[in-house]
């Protein structure tokens, strides 16, 4: 067979191939009807569960920035409803219940902690950033494996351990590794917790954890009670008269990095009653703004909120002489999300700060209105001497 | 000095001051022009907030930027002389590799030592600078005691090239192992920066800079000898071996003292050399000197000015303006001038 030839081959049967996959997922997917949900998914825009006789399906859409796909998740232990789906396309499908998982991301491991099920995690990437008391613990015992960086997560000690199943996330469009896990037979969930706009909607990712351990119905009342309470501080908030002006970040080279006006980052300020000084962008990235356009801006700002690693007032002043002209540096209104910090470097704020929202919103309404939230010790901020 | 060189040197001169005050008006913040003119001769204005905004962020930047022109060209310019080659530049002796290593040793190494960013600091801290001091230092070190044992330059810019290298790869090693934070630190670092240096920084870089040019000029006739080769230079009474020392020596100063408080500057420190030759055809380092000075401060500030993005709040990494503006310029001169090599050679 000449090189033309095994060409054409090729191509014809790719064609085969993918007539075969577009007529399985049309014909099939009407055999099934959902049932009433248990779970309603309030704030988030990229994932949605339904429940069927005996299966569950987890839609999450668009799990990286720019994609437009969709992945589905089938969580079921019927085996007949397994095979069925078991070679769609875009889809992954997943025993409940598992009691061996490996979590890709810090953020993953608050909601494993909220609903129960720490003791399910066998194995995390480089487990020195994991601040959690807990897990530190399990991690001195030997109950969680290390994976090696994170960036690049050792294969073979993945294999050798290998769990039910692994809670991963992508930043972008090259899945070749977690195409490679899947082929070895562990099925991968990604999370896209860290694209979502609203506090809320990240904290919601609980319910998307807890689908795989059946623990539905636990998820959405502990989410209640987050909501319920980050509500009730937003809405004491709002009636308070006069709202401090607030701004956050610093520069990186040339580039002070400073949320839009529609970032996660930005609701926050809003809904603890500060007005945010770039309100009014409506981005929901974070701006590349230079720094003399921030000090034209926020120079005469009431607060600085987050300044990245700078843990003392003296640590600011001498990284850049200027940053001491900013009012709210010689007032002293600075705050940074480094409170507790883990002995190898875990930082809480990065950990369980996507799942307590309602802790970051009390701490900043606690800063940006010292009388009130007065029963309340601040969790992830601290202020700088 | 021909009346003709006076005259360019007069215009280019002119230039300059315009585009430094072009540079100077321009930035995120509009600030009506009679204002900017006002603080820069000394007066205040009722603004305080943009007489800051000029005094302690555009003039500080705008003489980082003439002196990093200057210094690059020159640095480039000697490098060319000392071998004899059009592709040298600042960078062939593996400084700026150098400097990569240690700022790449101090952020990436030191966050797995348990330093944290918090104490290294990011942006133009002192710490960095110290550390890519430190690495560019250490290098010219070793391309020094190599320089003593060679006798050709050829065999230097070799050891240099494998310095590149093997740098590159150690710096490949420590981002594998560290943080996507820390790793975005150093990236920054990369980009290059030259609005990062306050006045207090200003304090070591201004005289370092300056008396680094101003030992280059008193090359100027043993380089027009190297120019037409090692066993001319010697005949002219030329020492090779010292020469060659104070050539490396001061390169590295300028280099080095830029790459560590700016970043690594791409491009200018190669293409301003041959923007001078190309356009004055001129080949004498007596008036070559200056006019590299000139031409690297003004592409400098011209690329900056680019870098700013007029009228918007953002602005772009200033590494990657001085490569993709200025590029094209080299290349379309090149091709314009077709005896480009002959240029260079005479």
């Amino acid at each position: 067979m000449n090189f033309k030839t095994s060409i054409v081959l090729l191509f014809i049967s790719s064609l085969i191939l993918f007539a075969c996959d577009n007529g399985k997922t049309s014909h099939e997917a009407i055999e099934y009807v959902p049932l009433n949900s248990i779970t309603d998914i309030k704030y988030s825009k990229r994932f949605t569960i339904s429940y069927y006789e005996n299966f569950k399906k987890v839609e999450v859409r668009a799990p990286w920035p720019n994609s437009v796909d969709t992945l589905f998740y089938i969580i079921t232990s019927d085996s007949e409803v397994e095979r069925k789906f078991r070679n769609r396309k875009n889809t992954s499908v997943f025993r409940p219940g598992p009691e061996s998982v490996v979590c890709f991301s810090t953020t993953h491991l608050p909601y494993l902690e909220m609903i129960n099920e720490s003791n399910s995690l066998t194995g995390f990437p480089t487990t020195d950033y994991i601040y959690s008391k807990h897990f530190r613990q399990r991690v001195e015992e030997g109950h969680i494996q290390d994976m090696g960086p994170s960036n690049e997560i050792n294969f073979e000690s993945l294999l050798s351990l290998n769990p039910d199943m692994i809670f991963a996330f992508s930043m972008g469009d090259d899945l070749s590794m977690i195409h490679k896990i899947e082929t070895s037979g562990i099925p991968v969930a990604l999370n896209a917790d860290y694209l979502e706009d609203h506090p809320l909607g990240r904290a919601e990712w609980i319910k998307f954890i807890a689908a795989f351990y059946n623990k539905d119905a636990e998820a959405d009342s502990i989410f209640r009670e987050i909501e319920n309470t980050y509500i009730e501080t937003r809405n004491t908030m709002s009636t308070l008269p006069g709202k401090p002006t607030v701004f956050t970040g610093v520069v990186y080279g040339d580039t002070w990095f400073m949320p839009g006006g529609n970032h996660y980052g930005a609701r926050f300020f809003k809904d603890a009653g500060a007005d945010y000084i770039w309100a009014n962008n409506e981005s929901t990235s974070i701006l590349q703004l230079s720094f003399e356009s921030v000090y034209d801006r926020a120079g005469k700002a009431d607060f600085w909120i987050g300044t990245a690693t700078y843990d003392t007032l003296q640590d600011i002043k001498n990284a850049d002489t200027r940053y001491a002209d900013f009012t709210a540096y010689t007032s002293g209104n600075i705050y940074n999300y480094s409170a507790r910090m883990g002995p190898n470097g875990g930082n809480a704020y990065f950990e369980s700060g996507y799942a307590r929202p309602d802790i970051i919103l009390k701490d900043l309404a606690k800063i940006f209105h010292p009388g009130q939230m007065e029963d309340h010790q601040f969790y992830y901020f601290k202020k700088l001497y | 000095m021909s009346n003709k060189t006076t005259g360019i040197i007069g215009v280019l001169l002119f230039v300059l001051v315009i585009l430094a005050i072009l540079n100077i008006s321009i930035g995120s913040v509009y600030i009506p022009v009679e204002d900017i003119l006002a603080v820069v001769s000394g007066k205040n204005i009722d603004n305080s907030g943009w007489q800051n905004i000029i005094i302690h962020f555009r003039l500080p930047k705008a003489i980082t930027a003439i002196l990093v022109g200057s210094g690059l060209g020159i640095s480039g310019l000697l490098m060319q002389t000392l071998f004899r080659n059009p592709l040298a530049g600042p960078f062939v002796l593996g400084i700026s590799s150098g400097a990569s290593l240690g700022v790449a040793v101090a952020i990436l190494a030191g966050m797995t030592m348990g330093w944290g960013l918090t104490q290294i600091g990011i942006g133009g801290s002192w710490i960095l600078t110290i550390s890519a001091s430190l690495g560019a230092f250490a290098v010219l070190f070793v391309v020094v005691m190599v320089s003593m044992r060679v006798q050709d330059s050829m065999s230097l810019l070799i050891v240099g090239l494998m310095f590149g290298s093997a740098t590159g790869a150690i710096v490949t090693v420590l981002q594998f192992f560290s943080k996507a934070e820390s790793i975005q630190a150093y990236l920054v670092w990369t980009f290059g920066s030259l609005g990062g240096l306050t006045w207090m920084e200003l304090k070591v870089f201004i005289p370092v800079i300056i008396i680094a040019l101003g030992g280059s000029f008193l090359l100027s006739k043993s380089l027009n000898a190297l120019l037409l080769g090692d066993n001319y230079a010697r005949s002219m009474g030329v020492n090779i071996k010292k020469t060659r020392f104070i050539i490396i020596f001061v390169t590295s100063l300028l280099a080095g003292t830029i790459t560590a408080f700016c970043g690594p500057i791409a491009f200018i420190g190669i293409a301003i050399p041959h923007l001078t030759r190309l356009i004055f055809n001129a080949a004498n380092h007596k008036t070559l000197f200056p006019m590299v000075i000139l031409n690297g401060a003004i592409l400098m500030l011209a690329c900056d000015i680019i870098a700013q993005v007029p009228g918007q709040e953002y602005t772009l990494p200033i590494n990657a303006v001085t490569s993709v503006f200025g590029a094209p310029i080299v290349i379309w001169l090149v091709i314009r001038r077709k005896n480009f090599s002959k240029s260079f050679a005479n």
